[in-house]
Parts: structure tokens; sequence; C-alpha cells
């Protein structure tokens, strides 16, 4: 019941976070019938403004729902596997590796001409990162202490963001520039992100319910789901394929925003238990509802001026995971 | 098969070799022999040699080895390999001081700067030490407990600069590791090395004692809590003065331990100074390199440590998966 | 004997020493930060800053150095063909002061905004002129321009040649249609910040005439906007820099509702040098932007410079 209830609450204020963000906090005055015009008829009937609705608000609003649907779902994947509560892709170096690859791909220093090419690197970045961190952090073997993986993801964030710093210090030496790298934003998303994202999160959400019954069982511990006919290194190969695709397809989309793989599933499990076959579906709702909160705080915060969504959920975030060091270890 | 403390004097002579090429090396090459003369001449107009590339070199020395001794007793307190000052919120507490700096008071002396990320670096220290007040001492979660207050600190400066586009430069520059403009003025600042380096190294015998565990510490009649906490404030000191002179120079923390022990082996007495010139060597290093690779503009060394730091991690990953 | 010969050398001695008082002019002035003392006109000078090069240009002096971030194509093309060569002391943001002490220079130009940290060290080398740059408008730089025409020794020459620029300003106001509303942003790859009304561009082009929507009360010089808030704005006419090709603007123009803009209906969408009008800065600069704007508001091209 109590999972019902959870699924209900967070499904109804997706909806009108999505509902809101598509006629507030504009320069213009848009009213909910033209939010109305350009959702339903897109924008045809209604005039200038329900066009522009159609044409900028919809796809934002349904950008920061797949992106805040593939940041919740990558988070409980990498928490699913690691058995860490605090796996998440922003602390594990993996935003900040596909980061370091999109750098590469828009400064034109490693850029692979064919269509794509921009979601190839971010995903060869993270995974890199991933790599790196996984392999320092001794991910594998039954002793690692809890924090180590996240000792080892800082380490390797930090390593790339100075690196992706002294990319864009190369090719131009403008300060302003730098920091847009680090800041993700949905302020300039259109339809082109859109069909970027909604393929890579369809196939990303499908493979984690997919992976979701083993992840119950590895969680019983890796000696109980091998005697029950887990392939454990199958499977970590499929979370990790999975989740570079979701942290890839985003940062391509919107450039790294952090904390909402750590916030969505962690808030879940206080009223589901471990259940991965909930987690996984609520994480990418939850993720989503994180992100559209964070997009419409954005706009809001210094009005008309935008502030980047990345910032706002690092500010949400941080607190949030001070909170959770306290109790976790 | 080299004895520790003949290592210990190699890497002695190799910082001095490295700081004579800092010295020659620039936007133009002098020769050694011009080096000397221009040393023995400490002309105040001469802005190659005595007022330019040795006010630098000298800083690099004190602030990379401050950076290097910080992280080996960071290291040995957490006992984790990964641990290193730069996580424990105190860099990003000075960035913190600094921007609010720039922004509340445009018109500050330059001259402030340093106190101010001080401040602001020791202000990040004590909200650490906050958060672990009443929780028995885990090396991993202070650890992370510095994390969560470094990414907190930092995500709010962030949010402060991205909110004020104009004073952009000015924090950002103030907010970039590197050792452009400094000069003797900034040697007054590092001063204080010379007492707490001395400090610092004092602390072999205890962090030989933690590294053997826990029980064999407080057998052996250590007052553990103590040192801890004291070993701390000392790292905390260091990095403080180091980012308040120099800007946050990431990676010579984590790195130059790790260099250290493959070095001299894992006893304190040797470790410390070791992970010391090592430190001091690579800011050296980035130095030279941040000044000369593109001359006459600038690479900062904060940026070249990391790119030096990459290779080392990778090494570091191939031997532990073995 | 010997003293009538000595007398004529003595004579020449007596009038060389004197010639070389007279011709000795001290230069003092005050930069708003420190008061300066040039003991003559300076021969060798180095500016760290494009709009001091530009000032420097307006008065027909070769700098022996300056800061051009490595790449002098960055710099005005006008302002390069009245200068000449000059050796470069490296980045704008971080100078390198053995360059410049290697130049012997006898007077520096240094940004107020980024230079301060090295004041005393370029003091030391030569007398330093302390002067915005970044973030400075078009009344603010002509101002700047008249203390290092004063430094110079060229005050008159400054004051003159800042007159022209008056009125060339003013000829080419008179050409333009009143009251047109003209925006002008720079475009990166995934950004696109607006100069406004207080920015240098937005400044020299409401001088001739022109009016500059402003995105907020109190809005910054520059400020970054979306398409949404560009739409808002919708000015007569749109200009835009690329700093980087493709830029946001090129993938906001394959879009639908780049139609919705009226500049874009009514082809008043033009191309500038996004060196030109917003990293140079100064008199010549002012001169280049109402050239531009002219040009395009006729129906013409601006100058654009690879």
């Amino acid at each position: 019941m109590q999972r019902s209830f959870a699924a209900v609450g967070i499904l109804l204020s997706g909806a009108g976070l999505f509902w809101l963000s598509l006629y507030s906090w504009s320069p213009f005055t848009l009213t909910a019938t033209d939010a109305w015009n350009g959702l339903v008829h897109q924008g045809r009937v209604g005039g200038n403004m329900a066009y522009i609705v159609a044409q900028l608000r919809v796809p934002r609003a349904v950008c920061a729902a797949l992106v805040g649907a593939c940041l919740g779902l990558a988070g409980a994947l990498m928490q699913g596997i690691t058995r860490n509560r605090l796996a998440s892709p922003s602390l594990f170096g993996v935003t900040a590796g596909a980061a370091l690859g999109l750098a590469l791909f828009s400064t034109g220093l490693v850029a692979p001409p064919f269509a794509g090419g921009a979601l190839l690197m971010t995903c060869l970045g993270g995974a890199l990162a991933w790599f790196t961190v996984f392999s320092l952090g001794g991910a594998w073997s039954p002793t690692t202490a809890q924090g180590r993986l996240v000792l080892a993801g800082v380490a390797v964030a930090a390593l790339c963001a100075a690196l992706t710093r002294l990319t864009v210090i190369l090719v131009e030496a403008q300060a302003q520039s730098v920091l847009n790298w680090l800041a993700g934003s949905l302020a300039n998303v259109g339809a082109a992100q859109v069909q970027l994202l909604w393929p890579c999160t369809l196939i990303g959400g499908l493979w984690a319910l997919w992976c979701a019954p083993r992840l119950n069982l590895i969680n019983l511990g890796e000696d109980a789901a091998r005697s029950l006919g887990v392939g454990i290194a199958s499977l970590r190969l499929q979370v990790f394929v999975a989740s570079l695709l979701l942290v890839g397809a985003s940062v391509c989309a919107v450039g790294p925003i952090g904390f909402v793989g750590l916030i969505a599933p962690n808030i879940l499990r206080q009223f589901l238990g471990n259940d991965y076959r909930w987690l996984i579906p609520l994480s990418a709702t939850l993720g989503a509802v994180i992100v559209l909160g964070a997009d419409l705080l954005s706009r809001a915060v210094a009005f008309p001026v935008e502030t980047p969504a990345g910032v706002v959920t690092a500010l949400i975030g941080a607190p949030f995971f001070l909170f959770l060091a306290r109790r976790a270890l | 098969m080299i004895r520790p403390r003949l290592r210990l004097w190699l890497l002695l002579g190799l910082l001095l070799l490295a700081t004579l090429v800092s010295l020659s090396a620039g936007t133009l090459w002098l020769t050694p022999h011009t080096v000397f003369e221009r040393l023995l001449a400490h002309d105040v107009l001469d802005f190659e040699v005595w007022n330019h590339r040795l006010p630098r070199s000298l800083i690099a020395i004190l602030a990379g080895a401050a950076f290097g001794l910080a992280g080996a007793i960071v290291q040995g307190v957490i006992r984790n390999p990964l641990a290193s000052p730069e996580i424990l919120g105190v860099t990003q507490g000075a960035g913190l001081a600094l921007t609010v700096a720039i922004i509340s008071w445009p018109h500050l002396p330059i001259a402030w700067l340093p106190l101010v990320a001080c401040l602001g670096g020791a202000g990040g220290a004590l909200l650490l030490a906050l958060y672990n007040t009443g929780v028995s001492f885990s090396g991993v979660r202070f650890a992370l407990s510095g994390v969560a207050i470094a990414v907190t600190l930092s995500s709010v400066t962030e949010f402060l600069i991205l909110s004020h586009p104009l004073d952009i430069n000015t924090a950002l520059l103030a907010l970039t590791g590197s050792l452009w403009s400094r000069n003797w003025h900034h040697v007054a600042l590092v001063l204080p090395f010379l007492v707490l380096i001395p400090v610092g190294l004092c602390l072999a015998k205890p962090l030989n004692l933690i590294a053997l565990g826990d029980e064999a510490a407080h057998s052996l009649g250590t007052a553990l809590s103590r040192t801890r906490w004291s070993a701390m404030a000392c790292a905390v000191l260091l990095t403080s003065l180091g980012v308040g002179v120099v800007g946050p120079i990431g990676f010579i923390g984590l790195v130059a331990p790790h260099m250290a022990r493959r070095l001299v082996g894992g006893h304190h007495q040797y470790l410390l100074p070791a992970a010391m010139l090592i430190g001091a060597l690579l800011l050296v290093l980035a130095d030279t390199l941040g000044r000369t690779l593109i001359a006459p503009s600038e690479i900062p060394a904060g940026v070249l440590t990391a790119v030096i730091g990459a290779p080392y991690f990778l090494w570091l990953l191939a031997r532990f998966r073995g | 004997m010997r003293m009538l010969r000595s007398i004529p050398t003595l004579a020449a001695c007596v009038l060389a020493f004197s010639s070389s008082l007279l011709s000795a002019a001290p230069i003092d002035l005050n930069d708003g930060q420190h008061a300066v003392h040039l003991p003559d006109a300076p021969k060798r000078v180095v500016v760290l800053e494009f709009s001091f090069l530009d000032s420097l240009a307006a008065v027909d002096v070769t700098p022996v150095g300056a800061a051009d971030d490595g790449d002098a194509n960055r710099v005005l093309p006008r302002v390069r063909q009245a200068i000449g060569q000059w050796q470069s002391v490296g980045l704008r943001s971080q100078p390198s002061i053995e360059e410049i002490a290697r130049l012997k220079p006898d007077l520096i130009v240094a940004d107020l905004n980024r230079h301060q940290a090295l004041y005393s060290d370029l003091a030391s080398i030569a007398p330093t002129l302390l002067l915005p740059s970044r973030g400075e408008d078009y009344q603010g730089s002509l101002k700047s321009a008249e203390l290092i025409g004063k430094a110079l020794g060229k005050s008159a020459q400054m004051e003159a040649r800042i007159q022209k620029n008056r009125e060339n300003l003013k000829a080419i106001a008179q050409q333009i249609p009143a009251g047109a509303s003209v925006l002008f942003g720079v475009a990166r790859e995934d950004s696109f910040s607006v100069h406004g009304p207080d920015s240098y561009a937005g400044s020299v082009l409401e001088a001739i005439g022109l009016k500059v929507p402003s995105v907020r009360a109190n809005a910054a010089p520059t400020e970054f906007v979306s398409l949404e808030q560009l739409l808002a704005l919708d000015p007569g006419w749109l200009l835009v820099g690329h700093y980087r090709r493709p830029s946001i603007v090129d993938s906001w123009s394959k879009q639908p509702l780049w139609q919705v803009l009226g500049a874009v209906r009514n082809k008043h969408v033009a191309e500038v040098d996004g060196d030109s009008w917003a990293r140079n800065r100064g008199v010549l600069a002012s001169e280049q932007i109402a050239e531009d704007a002219l040009a395009i508001l006729k129906g013409g091209k601006a100058v654009l410079s690879q």
C-alpha cells in the first residue's frame, strides 16, 4: 500500500511540476490556456504564445524529465550493483568523465565526425572514469569499505574537471566558457536533445528493469546470488553499459548535472525498502521530478536571468549528501 | 639496494637540480652561469631571475612541500590511500571565502586575499570538526564527511560566481591555483611554513604508531585522539596557508605521499620528508612547465599538476589490479 | 691660445645642455589610483589590453610590446594596420612580467580589473598607468584614451582624434534611421551573451542614435539569454558575433520558432566580427562598430576578419 501511495504521489507531483514549467517564470506572460494549446495542439491554435510553449517549453520540460529519469535510473543501478548507498554518477566521477569527453568533442580536439560522435565521446569518457574509479576503489573486492569508492570517485572527478579546464584553456583562453562546461543547464535545449534522450532513456530503463530481480538477489550477498544462478560478471557488464548509456545521453544533452542519482534512490529507500523492482522505475520518476523542480527553481531564483540547473541540484544535493554521509556510516 | 636516507639525499639533489632548471627556464632560457651571476647580484630590477623566477621557485618549493607533507599526514591519520587534504573542505572553504570577499568588497586590496583564504580554510576545517563531533573516529567516515562539506562549499561558490558574472575574472583568477604574479611579498607570507613544517615532521613517530592499527597504538600508550586531532590541525594549517598563497592546487597532496612510499617505504621518519621533497619537486616542475610550454602565455600550475597526476593515477591503477 | 680654442667647445656644451633641459618635458598625471610621473615623453610603451592598443593607434604610436592572448588576429584590423608589429607579452589575463621587463619600457598601461596584483612589480619597471578596460563603456574608453594621450605627451593629437571620432559618429548617426532597435550578442557553441546598453558595443550603438534593449532592470553589461528571452526582447535588428562555429545561433536558426522573431522575418539579422565588437574597445573600435552598423542598416554587410 505504501508503495502504491508513494508511486502515485511522485507521479502526481511530476505531472504538476511538468504543467507548471510550461508557463511559469517566462519573460512573456504565458497563461495556462497557452500551455494547454501548446501542449495539446502543438501551438497551431492559440497564437504566438502557444507556439512558444510548444516549441520551447514543452521540449524543455520533456528534456528535464528524461534527464532526471536517466540519472535516477543510473543512480539506482550503480547503488544496486555496488551495494553502496552513496554510489551515484556524479560522486563516482562518471559524470565528470562524460563532461570531459564532451569538452574534447566540442572543442574539436577529439571529434569523431560521424553523427552520434558526441554521444560516443561522452559514453567513452564516462566509461574511462568508471573503469578507473572501480579499479582504484577495489569495487569488487568483498572487504571494500563503503567510502573508498567515493574517495576514488572524488579524485577521478577532480582530475576530469582539471583536464576539462585544460582543454578549454588551450583552445580558447576564456574564463567564461570553462564554467559553462562544468555546470549543466537546460536553458538551450530543444527538439534535438529530446530526440537524443528518449531512445536512450527507453533502452536504459527497460534494461534496468530487466536487471532488477537480479539486483535484488545480489543484495542478499554475492555468494547467495551465485548459488541462485545469477551470472555476476555478466550482470556487472550489463549494468555498466546501461548506466553509461544513461549518463552519457544526459551529459551529451544538457551537460553535467549531479546528485540526482544520489538523492532519488536514497529517498525512495525510506518508503520502499530495498526492492529494486520498485526502486528502479520510481527512481526514474523521482529523478524526473527533481530535475523538473530544479529547472523551475533555476528560472525563479534570479529571474529573468537563469541559473544553470546543475548548480541548483548541487545546492540541494550537497546538504542532502552531508546528512546521508553522517547516517550511512 | 639504496638505503632510505640516501634516497632522501638524492631527492634533495633532484630538487636542487629542478630549481636550477626552473631559474634558467622562462620566456628566455638563461645559462646556469648567468643564473648564478644574477643571484649574486640580487638586482631588484632584474625581472628575470631575482625578482621573478627566484621568488616563484621559493614559493613553489615551500608550498609544494607543505601540500606534500599535509597529504602524507592526512593519509597517515585516515589510513586510506585515496585521502588527501583537498577533500577535507579546506580548499573549498578558502575558495568560498575568496569569492565572497571579491564579490562583497570589489576594492579589497590584493594583499588581503591570502589572509581571507586562510580564514576560509580554517572555517572549512572547523565545519569538518563540528560535523564529526560525537562520533567515534573512523578514517573513511572522516574523509567522506570532508567530501560532503567540500562539495557543499564548492556548490555555493559556483552559485555565487555564476550569479555575479562581472566579477568572474577576478574570482576565477584567485580560485585558479597558479604562481603567476607571486613575488617577494608572497614569500613573506609563506615564511610560517618554516615553523609549521618542522612541527609536522615531529609527527613521524606518532603516525608510525597509528599505522600499526588502533589497538596497537592504544596499547603503546599514545593519546590516540589527541594525536589525531593535532595531526589534522597541522595538516589543515599547512593546506590553508598554501591555498592562501598559491590558490587551490590539487593532486600534490594525493600523489606525493604515494610516490614517497614507493621510494622510501612506510616509516614516517623517511616518508614525511620524502613526501615534502616530492611535493616541492612536483610544484616546481608544474610551474616551470606552465611558464615555458606556451610562452609568453602561461598555463596555471594547478592545471598542470592534474595533468602530471593523471599518468600516475593510471599507473597506480595498474598496480592495484595486481 | 688654449683658452681661445676651448671656448667654442664650452659654448657647444652649454648649448647642448640647455637644449636637452628644454626638450625634457616631464609629464605628471593621475590615473585615478596613483599619481604617475614620467620624466620624458615615453618612446617604448607596453600595453596590456586591446583597448590601450587602440588608443596608441589613434595617435600613431607603435608599442614595443602588447598582451594579445598570443594571437595578433584578435586585434582590430585597422589598429593592426596603424601600428604594425609588436612583441607579444602573453595573455591579457596573465601577461609575462619577464617579457615586459626585457623590453625595457618607459611606460606601461595595465588593466585596473586584471593587473592590480602586478602593479608594484610593473611600477618598479616603468611608470605604470592602471586604467579600466573590461566592463568599460564608450564614454569611459574616451576618458582612458585621453589619459593615455597625455601620458604619451600627445594630448593635442589625441584631443583632435577624439574630436574627429565624435564627428564621425555624429555623421553616421545622421544617416541612421532614428530609434531603430539593435541588439548585439556574442554566440558560442552553447550560449548567447547579449551586450546591453551598458556594455561597450551597446553604448557605442546608443551614441549613434540606436536603441539597445535591456534584458532587465539593473542588468549587467553582458547577460546570457535563452531563445525564449531573445524572443521576448524582439529587437528590430539582431547582430551576432560568432566566437565559435557552429554556434548556438546557427542551431537556433534551424528551429521554426526562429521565424517568429521580427528581425528574422524582416531579414534584419546580420553577422559581425565578435572580436572587433566585443573584445576590442577604443576610439578606432567605436568607428568600426559604427561603420558596421551603418553598413548593415543600409542593407550591406559588416567587415568580417578571418
